[in-house]
């Protein structure tokens, strides 16, 4: 019984992360795109070193949109953010499946040497950075072939 | 001969019905639903009309995963989908 009401509440909780994700992301695409292109989360060399860098740079920023913001709902846009790109205290993207930032735009064989490059890249930081590489190289593509991604995703947008 | 072929007959239907695991299927999806929700499986949403076509679709996006999908991972997927949205024969 006791596991059974302890297996609900990690459920609640995982249901309640993900809709206060889906909040961030909507208050972040509605209000924060206005400025700013989503890549500017992806700097190799961030400011952003912990959890409160990024609530103090998204408190920071909050106030240009001319929308005031109440404390839940910059804490969502935090959770947003670091979900999606920092992962400050959260395991590396690498340790789960990933899914290939703009792969509709690669073929089978760039697909595969994107996962080789990847695998034998060394240490969290140089995946990082191969990851930056591709996704600029994917959003020229994207230019080039007239296609707009979707971020954070980098899935095609139809 | 003839009841050879009756055999391959009947078990013809057998080997497109999704062999995976639902379950495990279920958990796999989880990678899925960090890009979309599970609305665009339904009407009106929906473009697959086959599980011909939801292997051949759930192939495709495995292919786009680092690492990519395995075969009995695809199958478990499938089985999944199928399970709970698509409901082919």
């Amino acid at each position: 019984m006791r596991l059974a009401s302890a297996l609900t509440m990690a459920l609640l909780a995982s249901v309640a992360a993900a809709q206060e994700g889906e909040r961030g992301r909507m208050l972040y695409e509605t209000h924060c795109g206005g400025c700013h292109y989503e890549r500017v989360h992806d700097r190799l060399r961030s400011d952003i070193k912990d959890l409160a860098d990024l609530r103090d740079a998204v408190a920071k920023w909050a106030p240009q949109t001319k929308r005031s913001f109440t404390p839940d709902e910059l804490e969502a846009i935090v959770e947003y953010l670091n979900a999606s790109h920092y992962r400050l205290g959260l395991p590396p993207r690498g340790a789960q499946r990933e899914l290939i930032y703009g792969a509709q735009l690669m073929s089978v064989k760039e697909r595969e040497a994107y996962r080789q490059r990847m695998a034998a890249a060394k240490g969290a930081q140089a995946q990082h950075k191969l990851r930056v590489e591709h996704r600029e190289r994917m959003r020229q593509r994207a230019r080039q072939r007239g296609v707009e991604l979707t971020e954070p995703s980098g899935v095609v947008r139809q | 001969m003839r009841r050879a072929a009756a055999f391959v007959l009947v078990l013809w239907p057998l080997a497109a019905w999704p062999a995976g695991d639902a379950v495990k299927g279920e958990t796999l999806h989880q990678s899925c639903l960090q890009c979309h929700g599970t609305e665009v499986y339904l009407p009106p949403k929906r473009k697959i009309g086959s599980l011909a076509a939801l292997r051949r679709e759930t192939a495709r996006w495995g292919d786009y995963y680092n690492p990519k999908l395995t075969k009995s991972e695809i199958e478990d997927l499938v089985a999944y989908l199928n399970r709970d949205f698509y409901r082919f024969p």
